[in-house]
Parts: structure tokens; C-alpha cells; sequence
């Protein structure tokens, strides 16, 4: 295995992430390392950008790109590295609310609230919103499932991430779409 | 009316733009990367702790195997075989066994021990005895034969254990008048070669 990503390390400079981390938790060089953030880096601070704030997505980041230095045998391949690299800085991410106390149950399960309901709520001004402003009036975990899906994962690999049932992302995704896309006509409607 | 595909077109559009504007600051990526070289230099200790594990290992089990023969060494005992012969009167093989023939006790074989013994008392001793004879090699035995009186063969391990007087071994000739002396016992307990031969009066 580990001459195999020599031998690719070798001839091909197009590495998967796995590879790249393999290079790197073998011999240390801070160049893989560098390599896996301008692969992963972006995607993982944008999700969690959009799931909290900048600050707090970078120090997020830092924490999760760290853990992976300091514990490089965290990552076992049983999914992809990127599937590995969300589920941690998820993890992380709800740590870190909880100990901020801003983890409240209330932002978190309004999947049941119609999503009708909050788009009658908006007036004229907040239907021309910015994308980003759209996600953040979805709840916690559907803007989270809709998210990992724009992202490109999996319904398998949201529901490893987020370690919820493949029908609950489903739900929930259905629902934030539901949402987003009568904010899309509204919008259409308007413009 | 905006179709599914459309709005997943768009929705796509959308949250790719997005990231784009959302990118990780350089600064973040900079302190992860600086962080992890001292990681990278204890990786490096680790290392160096292994190579000095191993190497102790390997030094343990080669001390190990040196001192393996020394547990293992078994007792030799001198063993003396008298027969007779139709031309000598008397045969006498001397050698070192591991084991015990007989059910008399049996003689202390560290020829070094019995030399110091013989060294100690050889002012007063009476007990050693001078012998001349002429040492040949037979193979891979060594023979003594005074006249045709004794005829004397040496065990090969036995004669690299004995006192030769600081000759070795290959000093001596194929054919070499040598004294032997011997203890009460009649163990051998030094050779040395000499330039007198013996006379013997029926050869």
C-alpha cells in the first residue's frame, strides 16, 4: 500500500487527498500537508462559515487541520478522507457551540415547521436575498444536509457525517429544498 | 416557472459562487502548516527513540547469543582406557568424555587446575611422574610411546587443553622426543618437547 503511493507519488502529480494523506502521515513533509488544505481547505471553512461565523469557522479549521497532524492515525480509510474531514469539523463545530452555549434546540429542529410558513413571513425586501442569506434562514441541520449535497457528497456519506439515518437526511433535505425553492420562485416572480 | 433542473442549475450556480467568496484566509493555512513542522521534527525523535530501542534489542539478543554456549558447556570428565597390546605392555588412551563409564568417581578434568596443582607441589611432589617419549601424530591422535613399554594416545581436545610447556601445538614435529608428566592418577598433566631421545635396550 504505502509503495503504492510512492510509486503514484512518484510518477503522477495529481494526488487524491487519501494519497496525499498517506504521503504525509509517512514522512511528515509539510508540502503533502499543504497540498491536502488547498484541496479540502476551502470547502471545509466554507461549510463551516455557513454553519457558524468567519471567526469561529477559522478556529474551527485550525482545529481540525491540527487534529489531523497530531493524530495522524485518526483517519483509518474506512470513508473517503473528505467524508472524514467534514464528520471532524462537524464534530468540532458542535463542540465548540455547545461550550459558546450558542447551541440552542430551537435553531436546531424546526423540520416540522412548514416551510411555507416562514416564506409568507418575508417581506418584499428579504425575498431578494443574497444566497448565503437564504441558507441561514434554513435551520441548522437542513442548511447543513443541503450544504454537504451542493458539496457533492453522498445521501450515505451526509448520513455518515452527520451520523443520522438516511431517512432523516432526506427529510431534511426535502424540506430546505422545498424552502429554498419557493425563495427562488418568489424571487423569479419579482425580478 | 423555473423547472427542478433549472433550480438545481442555479442552486449549483449559486453555492459554488458562494464558496468562491468564502475562501480560508492564508494566515489560517500559513499557522496549520507551521504547526505541524515541530510535529514533523518529534515525528523525527520518534524516530531516533526507535532506532535506539531497536538497536538495544539487537544488542541484548547478541549478548544473548554469546553467552548461550557458556550455559550450555557440560562437564568434561578425564577418562583413561588401559588395554594391552602384543607390542606394548601396557596402552593407555587418555581422553575427555562428557560422560562417566565407569561407577568410580570421577577424576576432575580442568587440566588447568590440576597443572597449578602440580606447579604448587612440584618441589615436594612425589606424586607427578617424569616421563620421555616420542610423540607422533597418528591421524587425529596424537601417540606417546615410551620404548615398548607404554604406548600413550592423546585425545585431540585433551592435547588442546594440556600445559605444553608454551609451545603450541604446531610446534611440535610430526615426531618429537618430548617428557610428559603425569599425576598419581595418571592423568597427563604437561609436555614439552626435548632434544634427548630415550634409549630403549630391545629397539
Amino acid at each position: 500500500m504505502a509503495l503504492s503511493f510512492f510509486i503514484s507519488g512518484w510518477f503522477g502529480s495529481d494526488n487524491s487527498a487519501e494519497q496525499l494523506f498517506a504521503l504525509y502521515r509517512d514522512t511528515g513533509s509539510s508540502a503533502y500537508l499543504e497540498k491536502l488544505i488547498a484541496l479540502h481547505g476551502n470547502e471545509l471553512y466554507h461549510f463551516l462559515a455557513q454553519q457558524s461565523d468567519k471567526a469561529l469557522a477559522e478556529d474551527i479549521s485550525q482545529q481540525c487541520w491540527l487534529k489531523l497532524i497530531e493524530q495522524p492515525y485518526s483517519f483509518r480509510g474506512n470513508s473517503s478522507f473528505k467524508t472524514w474531514l467534514f464528520s471532524v469539523g462537524r464534530n468540532c463545530l458542535i463542540d465548540e457551540l455547545r461550550r459558546r452555549q450558542r447551541w440552542q434546540a430551537d435553531m436546531l429542529e424546526t423540520e416540522f415547521v412548514a416551510s411555507t410558513c416562514l416564506v409568507q413571513q418575508l417581506d418584499a425586501n428579504r425575498r431578494q436575498l443574497l444566497f448565503s442569506e437564504q441558507l441561514q434562514l434554513l435551520p441548522f441541520f437542513q442548511r447543513e444536509a443541503v450544504m454537504l449535497q451542493l458539496e457533492g457528497f453522498s445521501l450515505q456519506q451526509i448520513s455518515d457525517i452527520t451520523q443520522q439515518p438516511a431517512e432523516t437526511i432526506k427529510s431534511r433535505l426535502r424540506y430546505a429544498r422545498q424552502f429554498l425553492q419557493q425563495l427562488a420562485g418568489d424571487s423569479d416572480d419579482n425580478a | 416557472m423555473t423547472t427542478p433542473e433549472q433550480f438545481e442549475q442555479k442552486l449549483q450556480q449559486q453555492y459554488q459562487h458562494d464558496k468562491a467568496c468564502h475562501v480560508l484566509p492564508q494566515r489560517v493555512s500559513r499557522e496549520i502548516v507551521r504547526r505541524a513542522r515541530p510535529v514533523k521534527r518529534s515525528s523525527g525523535m520518534g524516530l531516533w527513540r526507535n532506532t535506539q530501542l531497536a538497536m538495544s534489542c539487537a544488542l541484548l539478543l547478541l549478548m544473548g547469543y554469546l553467552l548461550q554456549p557458556l550455559d550450555k558447556k557440560v562437564p568434561l570428565y578425564y577418562q583413561i582406557v588401559v588395554t594391552q597390546d602384543q607390542h606394548y605392555k601396557e596402552v593407555q588412551q587418555h581422553r575427555l568424555s562428557p560422560q562417566t563409564e565407569q561407577t568410580a568417581p570421577p577424576q576432575q578434568a580442568d587440566p588447568s587446575a590440576v597443572y597449578q596443582q602440580y606447579t604448587a607441589t612440584q618441589q615436594r611432589s612425589t606424586a607427578f611422574h617424569y616421563h620421555t617419549g616420542l610423540l607422533r601424530q597418528q591421524e587425529e591422535q596424537w601417540q606417546i610411546t615410551v620404548c615398548d613399554d607404554l604406548l600413550l594416545s592423546i585425545d585431540r581436545q585433551l592435547l588442546g587443553q594440556l600445559n605444553l610447556q608454551q609451545h603450541k601445538l604446531s610446534d611440535f614435529a610430526q615426531q618429537q622426543w618430548v617428557e610428559f608428566v603425569s599425576n598419581s592418577a595418571g592423568q597427563l598433566v604437561a609436555i614439552k618437547p626435548v632434544s634427548r631421545g630415550l634409549y630403549c635396550s630391545g629397539s
